[in-house]
């Protein structure tokens, strides 16, 4: 595909976010929407053109955590101006370009995918995933900005019980996938112990809002979620920097 | 007394804690699984009980977040089970006082919970009763996995590799197993593609080491601690200038939480869903 290989894509993507986001300070709307919607354009044509970084299609490459989510974050941002809460953009953009731009510091090959990740049931696990986390990230900025500025308008509860949605949707597609590869529903492993952790976090945050005399530690405990999923799902980023990996 | 110790057990609020402690302890072991990947990598192919046998004698200060895991589960259960029972019990005499679809959506949450129980008692029969067995797979080979057709033969072992001309060259992308059980009935093993036989899956797996690693760890003299990763991508390069050598394992499994599992945690999602998602907007249409 003409985007394989082409990093300059992810940086022009990445760009008309910066620019986007620029354009939101100053409220000029339609400028922005073109802004927005041109980055996720050709932020989708890279992430499509990663599948053949192996010069063999491998879908696992485009929903890689690094690239993937800040995708799966300008679409939300989309959804959001489709939706006309307009207030909530600004700061979902900077959510975008913050990681986009990490996505540009981050190794660009793919890990060669082994027979037991060429699956469907992979996929049906990484995108999931990504969404999630997605979801918990903004769920935990409007939080933060409902803490300092007091702004109903973030309503962070519903973006968290999305993000539950997807995360149990990938808990539950991971266990088949970890079966069929593996022989196991639960692994032992880093990976697997530490999503099991964030799943059981949020489910004890859905239990608070039925806790009446703890239900102003939501927001609080919330913005530590999204700090948590951070650490956890950055760092194994990070540790999979190391492995060696082909093409890109 | 009792009435007292149960209305604590059930509370919402120890719910929370138990929840929150779960992931703390979690988050915890996938901090020494990442640092000791082969020490925990033992415990997906043997029964829990077995495995801290062993290593909470020898490595306490590494493993006992395990059994804690188990305490904190095992008590989560209990309060799962009695907020639950509480609140089907509520919910249960108001039955015929209210539509069918409202009832359904207000004893949903309790469905879940009970699934929930279901799941971690799957898991529970997995890690305390499951089996599992390797065996090294060559053409030819005869394996007596037990049951009604115990000795199965390799009839075929076949490779499938990436394109050459692409940067996956020599990686395999499947590999197609052949076996001939003893009513001589064929059957193709595959990656990701387990096959029931006497109600015992059957997986293929691969492994990789170095030759001089393999001595080491069967004189006992490495350690395997901290020299692994999750990354097997090498596993499947058959490369003639790689000094590791490959084999091909054939994993046999019994595991009797299997279905409570997987049953529990596919209804857990639909009736998620239907709570969190198709019902909030048929509320919606009635209310307007």
């Amino acid at each position: 595909m003409f985007t394989t290989g082409v990093h300059l894509y992810l940086n022009a993507a990445a760009g008309c976010y910066v620019l986007a986001l620029i354009i939101s300070f100053a409220r000029i709307r339609r400028f922005g929407v073109v802004m927005l919607f041109t980055g996720f354009i050709i932020h989708s044509l890279y992430l499509a053109g990663r599948a053949w970084l192996g010069d063999v299609f491998i879908p696992n490459a485009m929903f890689e955590g690094p690239f993937f989510l800040p995708w799966c974050l300008s679409l939300i941002t989309l959804e959001s101006l489709f939706r006309k809460k307009d207030n909530t953009v600004t700061p979902l953009l900077s959510l975008v370009v913050i990681f986009t731009l990490f996505s540009i510091c981050y190794v660009k090959g793919i890990i060669p995918a082994t027979p037991k990740k060429s699956t469907i049931w992979a996929l049906l696990f990484f995108i999931p995933e990504s969404f999630a986390h997605a979801f918990f990230y903004v769920g935990g900025l409007f939080a933060c900005i409902k803490v300092l500025k007091k702004e109903s308008a973030f309503d962070y509860s519903s973006w968290i019980v999305w993000g539950i949605i997807l995360y149990t949707i990938a808990q539950v597609t991971g266990a088949v996938w970890c079966f069929l590869g593996w022989g196991n529903t639960f692994s032992w492993g880093a990976r697997h112990l530490s999503s099991a952790a964030i799943w059981t976090f949020y489910v004890g945050l859905l239990h608070l809002k039925f806790i009446p005399v703890w239900r102003d530690k939501t927001q609080r405990l919330e913005i530590f979620g999204a700090i948590f999923v951070f650490i956890i799902s950055y760092g194994h980023y990070l540790h999979e920097m190391r492995f060696h990996r082909i093409g890109g | 007394m009792l009435k007292k110790i149960w209305q604590i057990s059930g509370d919402i609020k120890v719910s929370f804690f138990l929840l929150i402690s779960a992931s703390a302890t979690l988050f915890i072991g996938s901090i020494y699984a990442n640092r000791h990947f082969s020490l925990f990598r033992e415990l997906n192919r043997v029964r829990v009980q077995d495995w801290l046998s062993i290593h909470m004698n020898s490595k306490p200060e590494l493993v006992w977040w395990v059994p804690v895991l188990f305490i904190i589960m095992g008590f989560l259960g209990i309060n799962t089970f009695i907020c639950a029972f509480d609140r089907v019990s509520r919910l249960l005499p108001q039955r015929k006082l209210m539509p069918e679809k409202n009832f359904f959506y207000l004893i949903t949450p309790s469905i879940i919970h009970c699934l929930f129980i279901v799941i971690m008692i799957g898991h529970l029969l997995t890690f305390t009763l499951g089996k599992w067995e390797t065996s090294h797979l060559e053409h030819g080979l005869k394996i007596d996995i037990g049951g009604k057709r115990q000795l199965i033969t390799i009839t075929n072992i076949k490779h499938r590799f990436y394109s050459e001309n692409s940067g996956m060259k020599n990686r395999i992308s499947q590999t197609i197993v052949t076996i001939k059980d003893n009513e001589d009935k064929t059957i193709d093993l595959q990656y990701v593609k387990p096959v029931i036989v006497d109600g015992k899956y059957l997986f293929l797996d691969k492994i990789k080491k170095r030759k001089k690693d393999i001595k080491q760890i069967e004189a006992g003299t490495i350690n395997t601690e901290n020299k692994e990763t999750c990354n097997k991508a090498h596993v499947y390069l058959e490369n003639k200038k790689e000094k590791k050598d490959g084999k091909l394992l054939l994993l046999i499994v019994s595991d009797p939480g299997l279905m409570l599992i997987i049953t529990g945690l596919f209804l857990t999602l639909c009736l998620m869903l239907w709570y969190f998602l198709i019902q909030p907007s048929y509320r919606k249409n009635n209310n307007h």
